[in-house]
């Protein structure tokens, strides 16, 4: 398993493909922006001075390491779960107590996962010489990361957001140009993700020489999938660490949201070769599964080329992208990392999507067992572990990354979990505004 | 091989024109009946070929005047099927020979094979797909368009090292397209310095027969003006776009003779 991941390895980096998922499909403009890209990460991924900044920052401005935490409470509630389902004859055996484990990336200073691909990008920006830093958001966590990081290493920030976001995250865009970076506002096409990421991709082709292009999520151009997943891979590598500690063995099941595929990625990625420990990967199923209604790209994965890589794709029969919903900007996406395409052909990563409801009923349930109030994006993950204990009726030690935290859904899931006290809170608040 | 492209190419290098207008065009925006319009007011003030840009939900390349049609295009339920349909129509309907600029996700989506069978069926001369970039990929696209007899026009950009321009060269097939700024499209007041210096490192490492068309903002007859003797063909697309959008197919035309007559000058 090993030998044949290396090889897998080596052939990345010389086609720039998963097996046929990834590449560089981009005007030849970009081309030499993206080979310089490529050279200096390669080059400072050996580089034992440029790896050892990475980890001081990672540690002294991140927070890092990110705790795992033994989820009690939440366990012995599936626990019991799991055995009222069974029938009564099993159930005479002997309880198998089930053990939820959650990897907080919630902790990590600006409160998710983004800041650790953010730290590794930037550090390459200034290698490259350039000052100035453009980036799309979608949650806002990645931007609220980029323009946090630029304000600490003296860089300029412009963060591109759909519209639908911008309004939806406003907390987050608030925090952005608090901290000087500038917000720019997209209005075209879905509103969303998909068109901060033109738009910001659009902007970096007009300022290449001075700009560099700080992708959130482990898609677009080779190298961004490559690099995006070997800077978040930290997740992985202390979780597997934490994990051997806490249980004496690796986990039987790991679980993290997928938007884009970072968070993932970066958790999945030390434990691949392991072939005993299963992925599951949990999607936006939105309101249903109705085209423009959810974001889940692995219900019926269609090939396609978008944004400049090759990987699964929500479009319709001429190849045009279609709109899709989630309660969760982080997930509302309609592409997804070609990597995960790839483990997704080989059947080494599953996925299952979780609706809207499950995300709001995941979000509550972890704040009420745990004391932990996650972003609605793993919140999908915590609302699906019902369905997912049943699925896995062999796995007893599960590992759930929670990639962020809360604060930055309050107006979201206020407007769901407390909508009349909320009222009366906004009602007072635009009265002290006059 | 030799298609419509390389007649009408040949027979005005041997007339002796300086430059020649390639007219770019949205297929769906404003509507069907306004391409077909435009595409006429278009030969008549004299372009030489025609650029049918076939609309895509996430155009890379464009500026925000062509994304915004293909945009609205869409909306309009503008399909693939439609396209086919309008391409056919002017291929049979007016002479300039035709290019079809599509983003990859279109063919490959469809099937590559099947799209540019229905292309050559029709009589187009050519395909420029800007998002397929010079690789070990596209020289087996250039390869199986050649089958149809299908010129795959290659982009390049003023930053494209000498070193790729002289592969590139080697598997061009019609023309090379050259944008005229690191940038994407859209219609500007002046030319760009890196864009119109370009063109010396370029035929240095070109083949001499090369067809080469730059575009990328041009907006007035000056600037066609300026690209004579360094290109054969100039392209000019937002420009046009706007203008149909704005003021109708006739100002197109107007438009198009204005710099007709500028070369001629
Ligand atoms: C907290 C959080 N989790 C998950 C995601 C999804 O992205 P990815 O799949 O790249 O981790 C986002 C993206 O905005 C996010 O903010």
């Amino acid at each position: 398993m090993k030998k044949k991941t290396e090889v897998f390895r080596r052939n990345y980096l010389k086609k720039r493909c998963f097996g046929e998922f990834g590449g560089r499909y981009v005007p030849e403009l970009l081309i030499q922006a993206l080979d310089d890209l490529e050279a200096c990460y390669l080059q400072a991924k050996t580089d034992s001075h440029f790896q050892r900044e990475l980890k001081s920052v990672l540690q002294s401005y991140g927070g890092r390491p990110t705790p795992l935490l033994f989820a009690k409470n939440l366990s012995e509630e599936l626990t019991e779960l799991r055995e009222s389902r069974k029938s009564s004859a099993l159930r005479k055996q002997r309880k198998q107590p089930l053990k939820i484990y959650i990897k907080n990336e919630g902790i990590l200073h600006t409160g998710a996962h983004k800041l650790n691909n953010v730290l590794g990008q930037a550090l390459l920006c200034m290698r490259m010489g350039k000052r100035e830093l453009v980036a799309e958001t979608g949650a806002g966590q990645h931007g609220l990361a980029v323009a946090s990081v630029a304000a600490k290493f003296k860089l300029a920030a412009k963060i591109f957001m759909g519209e639908e976001d911008y309004f939806r995250q406003y907390p987050n865009v608030y925090a952005m140009k608090n901290l000087g970076a500038k917000v720019i506002m997209v209005s075209d096409g879905t509103r969303r993700l998909k068109d901060a990421v033109n738009a910001a991709m659009k902007y970096w082709i007009e300022n290449l020489k001075t700009t560099h292009y700080l992708l959130g999520s482990a898609l677009g151009p080779f190298p961004y999938p490559l690099l995006v997943r070997d800077f978040q891979s930290v997740i992985g590598v202390e979780a597997k660490k934490q994990l051997k500690q806490a249980e004496g063995r690796l986990p039987d099941l790991l679980c993290a949201c997928v938007g884009g595929g970072s968070n993932s990625l970066g958790f999945f990625t030390p434990f691949l070769s392991d072939a005993k420990v299963a992925m599951l990967g949990i999607e936006a199923g939105g309101k249903s599964m109705k085209l423009g209604e959810h974001a889940s790209r692995m219900k019926e994965p269609k090939l396609g080329i978008v944004q400049g890589y090759k990987s699964y794709f929500i479009q319709n029969a001429d190849g045009q992208v279609q709109p899709t919903h989630s309660i969760s900007a982080g997930l509302d996406y309609p592409g997804i990392a070609p990597e995960l395409a790839y483990l997704h052909q080989q059947g080494r990563v599953k996925f299952l999507s979780a609706s809207d409801k499950e995300a709001l009923e995941g979000f509550r349930k972890l704040s009420e067992k745990e004391g932990i109030s996650p972003a609605l994006e793993c919140a999908h993950v915590i609302g699906k572990l019902p369905v997912i204990i049943q699925r896995y009726p062999e796995a007893s030690f599960i590992c759930v990354n929670i990639s962020g935290r809360g604060d930055k859904d309050i107006f979201i899931t206020a407007k769901h979990l407390d909508k009349d006290a909320w009222r009366e809170f906004l009602k007072r608040e635009l009265r002290s505004l006059r | 091989m030799k298609n419509k492209f390389d007649i009408k190419f040949s027979a005005a290098k041997a007339e002796g024109k300086k430059i020649q207008l390639m007219a770019h065009m949205l297929a769906g925006y404003p509507s069907v009946s306004v391409n077909k319009e435009t595409a006429w007011a278009m030969e008549q003030a004299g372009a030489d070929y025609l650029e049918l840009q076939l609309p895509f939900s996430d155009p890379l390349a464009d500026g925000p005047v062509i994304m915004r049609g293909n945009h609205h295009a869409l909306k309009k339920n503008f399909s693939l099927e439609k396209g086919f349909r309008l391409i056919e129509d002017l291929a049979s309907g007016q002479n300039m020979p035709i290019f079809v600029m599509s983003y990859y996700n279109l063919p490959f989506v469809f099937g590559l094979e099947k799209f540019m069978g229905i292309l050559e069926q029709v009589g187009v001369s050519g395909v420029i797909i800007p998002d397929i970039p010079f690789d070990d990929e596209s020289e087996e696209y250039i390869q199986r368009m050649s089958a149809f007899k299908l010129h795959a026009a290659l982009v390049i950009s003023p930053g494209t090292s000498s070193k790729r321009l002289k592969a590139i060269g080697k598997k061009a097939s019609g023309f090379v397209y050259t944008t005229l700024r690191t940038g994407i499209t859209g219609a500007k007041q002046t030319l760009s310095h890196e864009g119109l210096t370009q063109f010396k490192k370029i035929r240095r490492a070109f083949p001499k027969k090369l067809a080469l068309a730059a575009g990328f903002g041009i907006s007035r007859p000056e600037h066609v003006k300026a690209l004579e003797g360094k290109v054969d063909i100039a392209v000019i697309g937002s420009k046009l776009i706007l203008l149909t959008v704005e003021r109708g197919p006739l100002a197109v035309g107007e438009f198009i003779s204005s710099i007709v007559s500028s070369i001629v000058s």
